[in-house]
């Protein structure tokens, strides 16, 4: 028989069994109510709106540009949109987005002034760019006005913060009624000449409007000063026409990153083996790896000086310090571009000259030779170092549409050039390319330190505006290693940076734009997009900063990832994927009954178990 | 091996090894199991409840392989009675519950306290929507929330545990 300590002791673990975390669970459920569904104070139904952009354009656009980079700045903020022909802009039509973009250099005559008011009047933002007809400019609060000889003289548009250059363009005098003017034209004697931006909200319900009285689309990357000044205006008006709207975007970057940092170490050749110069390249890798930060390398592999008959390849015994560097970069999670194959044509020497295009002739290799060369640049990386490239930089950035063609079908995945875009890039290259443009410029001889706080400066505003970083360094100098050292630190005080190299974004610019192409938003009790498939995880579904999401579902099942205005998407198989976002209601706790019915039959079997080995082991001692 | 009670030195070092190798792959698990930056739990769905691929081919058996060694250790060596091995069984069966709440709730600890940078999530406990509080639903306990699944585990692990402190060794 069980003695009195036994009994005791029994009692004790029974209590311990039984105030075990299910009367934890049960009780402070009840007190908390934390498992009833938290419903806000109710359903918010969203307008049926679909929630896409229009660009609107007339029938002569003299040259494309401008749609081109309204293009790109949308692919780029991964926003829904459609190109509409202005005569095909009517009403009806104008509810099916809640915003416009109107390309008025493409002479918009046959757009309907109705269906403009109907847009704003319906709360819809409006961005117009160049020239209006005088009938729509009380709409933007402005008035057209003829051009006078002081418009002859404008040099620059003044933003406060910072200026951009006005060149040889067009501007369009207005006159502000009751416009607010951002931006001003002024002249060489530092004086306001006219508005060149201005924006309007006509009653507290109507969408705001903007007007810019240049081709903000135009003339990017050119202003040596702020290059990207206009396509920030152009973007933070595109961000405050939506502002208010439940917008829903497709971020550039995975994790919902806001910029990507890369450096390109520039030109680099077989004859890149003197001591100074490999010193510096390992100090500048070594800094970067320190920092979890990648270089990409921009490699010709095959060094021709014919004056002196000069025909080094990288193969070559005096490249074996330059090619255990690269093999280091490569190790450490850099990559390696193929920048040409000679990077020269005839007797020139490499590096002083394009090599698909001959400047004395003005002719362009062919199709079949431009591949050839392109072919043994990538074969003799691969055979020196055993890595495959899947980027090309053109020499001097010099490339055709037979250079494109030729590399994407080599298999190359990507191009990185200045093509007067900081945006993603991939309009008027061929299928399976993308460009990564090069942002930042690169650092010259003999540089200052103006040229490094020009570069910060330019950091802030491509940080801003989530657009690629990207500059090179040919690293000729102690000081160009310093000013590249220094601009990494710089970006590193930012937040949500993405420090990779070019193979990583392209190859992630690529998934994206595969789930994009199918991109379709529809607003209802929930959010609904529909994806094209991606094999990356990390892509990112962005809402206004002011949603907090609550519950997401991925093809029908529930997925986790999400905080709150974003979703980070797993890799999505389907052709078309659906997912779910809600913003109303937590996720209700749909599998706690199941639970809570294991919890108390654990329970009770463990007590059953827990007295019938206590009880069977007194048994037997009392029967030994 | 001697024979098993929680009065036991060996069985405690048991024990001591079982907590610290489920806090250990869980750490491992949230440090350098990832896909494309993320954490695997992060960017894919399990296979089963709350388990992935890794748990069930790596994690589990391993853990499984310590938390099961005094059995593997008594039937190889042949001198327990069949008594004690059934204890001894208990035990470690009661060690590898143990060992799969604490891999799991490691795994937030670190995403809770100490997270990766590329961690969306970083500084976030289990949510509701994380698939171990939604496989068999959750409970709040004190603000936290707590998967039901380690609540229908803790009892048989205490169970098991008393039984062993209560019962006076044969």
């Amino acid at each position: 028989m069980p003695t009195v300590s036994d009994k005791a002791r029994y009692r004790r673990i029974t209590l311990v069994l039984l105030i075990s975390p299910i009367v934890f669970d049960l009780g402070l459920n009840l007190l908390e109510g934390s498992n009833r569904r938290q419903l806000d104070d109710g359903p918010t139904i969203y307008s049926e709106a679909p929630g896409k952009v229009a660009v609107i354009t007339g029938e002569s656009l003299a040259y494309n540009i401008p749609l081109l980079q309204v293009q790109r700045l949308l692919e780029h903020q991964g926003l829904v949109y459609d190109v509409v022909k202005d005569r095909d802009f009517t009403v009806a039509k104008s509810k099916e987005y809640f915003s416009a973009i109107v390309v008025g250099g493409s002479q918009p005559t046959s757009l309907s002034g109705t269906a403009i008011e109907e847009l704003t009047n319906g709360g819809a933002g409006i961005i117009w760019i160049e020239d209006m007809p005088s009938h729509l400019s009380p709409l933007f609060g402005i008035r057209t006005v003829p051009e006078t000889e002081s418009h002859q003289t404008i040099n620059r548009i003044d933003y406060g913060e910072f200026t951009t250059r006005i060149f040889n363009e067009a501007i369009y005098p207005i006159e502000p009624l009751e416009a607010h003017v951002n931006g001003w034209f002024m002249d060489n004697a530092d004086r306001r000449v006219s508005p060149a931006e201005t924006s309007y909200r006509s009653q507290n319900t109507s969408g705001i409007v903007y007007y810019f009285a240049y081709d903000a689309c135009s003339w990017w990357g050119v202003d040596p000063e702020y290059p990207w000044a206009r396509a920030y205006r152009l973007q933070m008006a595109l961000n405050n026409i939506l502002s208010g709207h439940l917008t829903v975007s497709l971020a550039p970057y995975p994790r919902n990153l806001k910029t990507a940092f890369i450096t390109r170490i520039e030109d680099v050749d077989p004859l890149h083996n003197s001591y100074e110069w490999i010193m510096r390249a390992y100090s500048y890798l070594e800094y970067y790896t320190s920092r979890n930060a990648l270089l990409s390398v921009s490699l010709t592999p095959t060094y021709i000086d014919p004056s002196v008959g000069l025909d080094i390849g990288l193969e070559a015994v005096e490249s074996d310090v330059l090619r255990k560097w690269l093999s280091h970069v490569l190790l450490s999670g850099g990559t390696v571009i193929e920048h040409g194959f000679t990077h020269q044509y005839n007797g020139k020497k490499t590096g002083v000259a394009p090599e698909f295009y001959n400047e004395e002739k003005r002719e362009w290799l062919s199709l079949n030779e431009q591949k050839q060369r392109i072919s043994a640049g990538a074969n003799q990386i691969r055979s020196n170092l055993g890595f495959s490239v899947k980027g090309f930089e053109a020499p001097h950035y010099l490339a055709n549409k037979d250079t494109y063609a030729a590399l994407s079908q080599l298999g190359f995945r990507y191009i990185t050039h200045n093509s007067d875009t900081p945006f993603l890039d991939r309009i008027g290259l061929a299928e399976g390319l993308v460009n990564i443009p090069e942002t930042l410029g690169y650092i010259p001889l003999d540089s200052t330190k103006e040229l490094e706080e020009t570069m910060k400066a330019n950091i802030d505003m491509l940080y801003n505006m989530s657009c690629v970083i990207l500059f090179f360094n040919h690293l000729y100098e102690d000081e160009s290693l310093k000013i590249g050292e220094h601009l990494l630190e710089y970006s590193l005080t930012k937040p949500m940076v993405w420090y990779t190299n070019t193979d990583n974004l392209a190859e992630f610019w690529h998934e994206r734009l595969n789930a994009y192409d199918k991109m379709d938003v529809k607003l209802g009790r929930d959010i609904e997009v529909t994806l094209g498939p991606t094999r990356k995880a990390g892509l990112t579904i962005v809402l206004p900063e002011e949603k907090s999401i609550r519950r997401v579902h991925v093809n029908g099942a529930l997925w986790p990832t999400f905080r709150d205005n974003y979703v980070i998407l797993p890799v999505l198989r389907e052709t078309a994927n659906s997912i779910l976002i809600s913003l109303s209601e937590d996720e209700p706790n749909t599998n706690m009954p199941q639970g809570l019915t294991l919890v108390i039959l654990s329970t009770a079997l463990s007590i059953l178990l827990f007295k019938k080995t206590t009880s069977t082991h007194h048994v037997n001692r009392t029967q030994g | 091996m001697p024979e098993m009670s929680l009065m036991n030195s060996a069985a405690v070092v048991m024990v001591v090894m079982v907590i610290l190798v489920s806090i250990i792959s869980g750490s491992l698990e949230y440090t350098y199991i990832h896909i494309d930056g993320l954490p695997y739990r992060e960017a894919r769905q399990p296979i089963i409840g709350t388990f992935y691929y890794y748990h069930l081919e790596a994690i589990i058996p391993v853990i499984g392989l310590i938390a099961f060694q005094p059995v593997i250790y008594e039937v190889l060596s042949r001198h327990s009675a069949s008594l004690d091995l059934r204890r001894i069984l208990a035990f470690c069966f009661g060690n590898l519950l143990l060992a799969l709440i604490l891999e799991d709730a490691t795994w937030f600890m670190l995403r809770r306290f100490s997270p990766l940078l590329s961690d969306p999530l970083a500084y976030e406990w289990i949510r509701p929507s994380d698939y171990t509080a939604s496989s068999l639903g959750y409970s709040v306990i004190f603000g936290a929330i707590i998967p039901l699944w380690y609540l229908i585990l803790v009892p048989p692990i205490v169970a098991i545990y008393a039984a062993l402190i209560v019962l006076p060794k044969d």
